[in-house]
């Protein structure tokens, strides 16, 4: 579904057909919660080329090294200082005039690797360059606590990643709220590491459908309103927890594949209009049901992509990034972080202006009033 | 002389081969240790299923530009290609006479790793995964040189941009790192020096994707002298595979991988790693003179390491498959190769797409709060009422057998009846959280 049968539905019937369905009881009957903090992250696989998705169109530097791939100002969504956005980002324009959506520039890290395995291991553990961490950023912030505390839709869990942290991995929600009925209750403790690693976490799956299945045999699957693509379904899953009345600090979903080594243009394009579509229908979906305010949605990759094209109409493996946050108590309209330079490139690549852990730094101390373990400054984006 | 029990048998066959297999367990009980692990480590089979009909793969750009085919047909013949490898590979698990030599394959899949994702040349992969074979229990200083060579490696690993340095064309150092750090000696045995020299060593080696083999550019080669781990002069790409092979850290590192394979996923024992990289090293690298180290060690055999591995999404799919007559329903418009590739990807583990170099982390890694639903799931899928008839057929053993049989710890439920079905008391045993230990 488009937005513009989403529109279409939401306008046929106001208040009466699909409101009250779509509504919580608690999102319809009580005040907003403020202690509700939720961030979606979207992983955008592969390494998104940021240089094309936030085009800094007055720069003829970027015109030069761009001769097949660059887009004419005529042909992007122009923001303000210069910079414009790629055309297939034309859904989230009005997030963009509203005041509910901003653009953070100049994303990198110290040292940067361009393995995409290694450079997204950064990225979401948010280790220094020679340390591996077991536990993804969102689960660093949230231990000690007996609640659930994100859930990953997507292949990995990524940020959310860490052995018996209350995150969960969940396929769909009701084949885990199905599936959970296969497991049986015990106390049973082994010696044997792995076989308690799968009785734990067999527990685990039991213990959150039992808290899971209640809330969600209140709300129904919003999969109707949301496209039938893998992200579509993943956010449509997030947008039913978050329905559900569950406090669920973090989720985690993902789209791919940004890896355009080859023919970029109409791949790219491809891929933002799915990103835009789809996080058009979730912010609509999340301010129908009252939790737009609660909303944080950030995306994030392992890196940007070279800022000269290669001979195969395509970008190799780069460095700094862009990316976008929107929800309802986002500081929106702005680009924040210095543009980063065209002409100060490191191997062909843009070098980083500020650093990622920045923008965690920013979600724990403004938005989850936590102590942040990174001591980057924060970003005034919330 | 060390006969072998039943629980012995049950051990080896698990461990070395695909799933609880009644007739070789029977076959090796009571045979001595010594009888059965020869034969096992001088398995060599070069046998697969028929090898699918494949898309002639130039470079994606040649095919969509010169091969009169759209981009939107591309992507659907490609799509179509990988799945026919993958079933072509599932399939050949399924049916081999001679598990260890595929086990051995998906080991060095999950060693030298490339992705057909990547990749993109179905042929490529395919090239790959019959050298694994044919080298599966062979010469490991043959498979490294091959490996080096190998165009799917080299295009997973971009040693296809691989130039000098003049301009944009960068010595690549994505091959010359996995090289030193995941194939041979292993992290923190090398320094970023000796990263940046081996990279230069490989410069000019490339491939040619329309013709798909190795091709050496001598003019994209860098001549100039280098440093690698002491070594001083002009040195060639197999100057430094040579080199790598002479130091200890290699044949260490590749018992560690055993271990981990065969023993435990906890930290190896150190005097067992260094006697069994002596041995590897001493055979000047023969593979089963390795296999049979870690088989006659004691290691190996003891009781504690015995059901404390958590099975791989292949080693659950397709040793039940090969344990037990089962008919896996398919729904109208699928296959049962097309349902079991797809479990295999529900489960984490997509055949020729590992997630990254360093493979599938495997071990514990292989449970999280979404998988073991699906691992359970599709077990009751797997004992279906379609398998009631073929499920007749197995031993005619008590429960008790039964269990001792088909998992490798005690049961955590408790057993079911012996009055039930057939088809009962297998699905009964197989939702027992133990049967996901090998």
């Amino acid at each position: 579904m488009n937005r513009r049968d989403f529109l279409k539905i939401a306008s046929l019937t106001p208040f009466a057909g699909m409101m009250p369905e779509i509504l919580s009881a608690n999102a319809l009957h009580k005040p907003l919660n403020p202690q509700e903090k939720i961030v979606v992250l979207v992983e955008l696989r592969g390494g998104n080329d940021a240089l094309n998705t936030l085009i800094p169109y007055h720069d003829a530097e970027y015109y030069k090294l761009r001769p097949t791939l660059g887009i004419h100002e005529n042909h992007l969504l122009k923001l303000k200082n210069g910079m414009g956005m790629h055309a297939s980002l034309r859904p989230l324009q009005q997030y963009w005039d509203k005041g509910e959506m901003a653009w953070i520039q100049g994303l990198g890290y110290n040292n940067p690797n361009r393995s995409h395995f290694r450079s997204r291991e950064i990225w979401e553990t948010a280790s220094q360059q020679k340390q591996h961490h077991q536990k993804g950023w969102v689960t660093q912030l949230f231990t000690g606590n007996d609640q659930i505390n994100g859930v990953s839709m997507s292949e990995e869990l990524g940020p959310l990643a860490g052995k018996h942290s209350r995150n969960l991995k969940i396929g769909s929600l009701d084949g885990f709220i199905r599936r959970s009925e296969r497991m049986k209750s015990t106390t049973h403790q082994s010696t044997n590491s792995a076989l308690n690693h799968i009785l734990r976490t067999e527990q685990e799956v039991l213990r959150s459908a039992g808290d899971l299945r209640e809330k969600l045999d209140k709300t129904r699957s919003l999969a109707g309103y949301f496209s039938k693509t893998p992200l579509g379904s993943e956010l449509a899953s997030v947008a039913r927890l978050i329905n559900s009345g569950i406090n669920i600090p973090a989720y985690k979903v993902d789209l791919g594949d940004f890896d355009t080594h080859i023919n970029q243009a109409g791949n790219h394009a491809a891929l933002l209009n799915s990103l835009a579509s789809n996080l058009d229908t979730f912010a609509k979906v999340m301010k129908r049901i009252g939790k737009w305010q609660n909303v944080i949605v950030v995306t994030y990759s392992e890196f940007g992509r070279k800022a000269q094209e290669n001979s195969s109409k395509g970008t190799d493996h780069g460095l700094a990034g862009a990316h976008l946050v929107m929800g309802g108590s986002v500081k929106g309209h702005q680009i924040y972080g210095k543009t980063p330079s065209l002409t100060r490139l490191d191997n062909g690549s843009i070098q980083h202006t500020q650093d990622f852990r920045s923008v965690y730094s920013t979600l724990a101390q403004h938005w989850w009033k936590k102590p942040s373990p990174w001591k980057h400054p924060t970003i005034n984006f919330v | 002389m060390n006969q072998l029990s039943f629980s012995d048998a049950r051990h080896l066959t698990v461990r070395t081969g695909l799933g609880e297999e009644w007739h070789i367990i029977k076959k090796r009980q009571g045979r001595t240790r010594a009888e059965v692990i020869n034969n096992l480590v001088r398995s060599k089979s070069d046998w697969t299923q028929p090898i699918p009909r494949l898309t002639s793969w130039k470079r994606w750009s040649y095919l969509v530009k010169k091969g009169g085919v759209s981009q939107l047909q591309a992507t659907e013949l490609l799509r179509k290609d990988k799945q026919a490898l993958q079933e072509w590979w599932l399939g050949t698990m399924l049916n081999t006479y001679n598990p260890i030599v595929e086990r051995m394959v998906m080991f060095w899949h999950n060693h030298f790793t490339s992705s057909l994702d990547k990749v993109n040349q179905p042929e490529l992969i395919l090239k790959q995964n019959q050298l694994f074979r044919h080298l599966a229990l062979g010469n490991f200083k043959v498979l490294l040189r091959e490996v080096a060579r190998d165009p799917a490696m080299m295009i997973y690993l971009d040693c296809n941009v691989n130039g000098k340095g003049e301009g944009k064309d960068e010595p690549n150092e994505n091959f010359a790192r996995e090289l030193l750090e995941l194939y041979t000696l292993g992290e923190g045995n090398y320094t970023e020096e000796d990263v940046r020299s081996a990279a230069k060593a490989f410069t000019g080696w490339s491939v040619d994707r329309d013709k798909k083999k190795f091709i050496f550019k001598r003019q994209r080669h860098d001549y100039s002298a280098i440093t690698f781990l002491g070594h001083t002069g002009r040195l060639s790409g197999d100057d430094i595979i040579k080199i790598l092979l002479q130091r200890p850290e290699t044949a260490i590192n590749i018992s560690k991988k055993f271990w981990k394979e065969f023993i435990n996923d906890e930290a190896p024992d150190m005097p067992t790693i260094h006697a069994w990289a002596g041995r590897f090293r001493g055979s000047n690298y023969e593979i089963s003179a390795l296999m049979k180290a870690v088989l006659n060690s004691k290691a190996f055999w003891t009781t504690s390491n015995r059901g404390t591995k958590v099975k791989s999404p292949v080693e659950l799919i397709v040793g039940t498959l090969r344990a037990l007559p089962i008919q896996v329903p398919v729904p109208a418009e699928s296959t049962a190769m097309k349902r079991l590739t797809d479990f295999c990807h529900s489960l984490g583990q997509k055949l020729f797409v590992p997630p990254n170099p360093a493979g599938w982390a495997g071990g514990d890694h292989w449970i999280n709060t979404h998988t073991i639903g699906a691992r359970k799931n599709m077990l009751v899928n797997f004992t279906h009422i379609n398998s009631k008839n073929t499920l007749y057929s197995i031993p005619r053993l008590s429960v008790k057998g039964l269990s001792t049989w088909l998992l490798a710890t005690t049961p955590i439920s408790p057993l079911p009846k012996e009055s039930a079905s057939n088809r009962e008391k297998v699905s009964s045993l197989l939702q027992d959280p133990s049967y996901q230990l090998t």
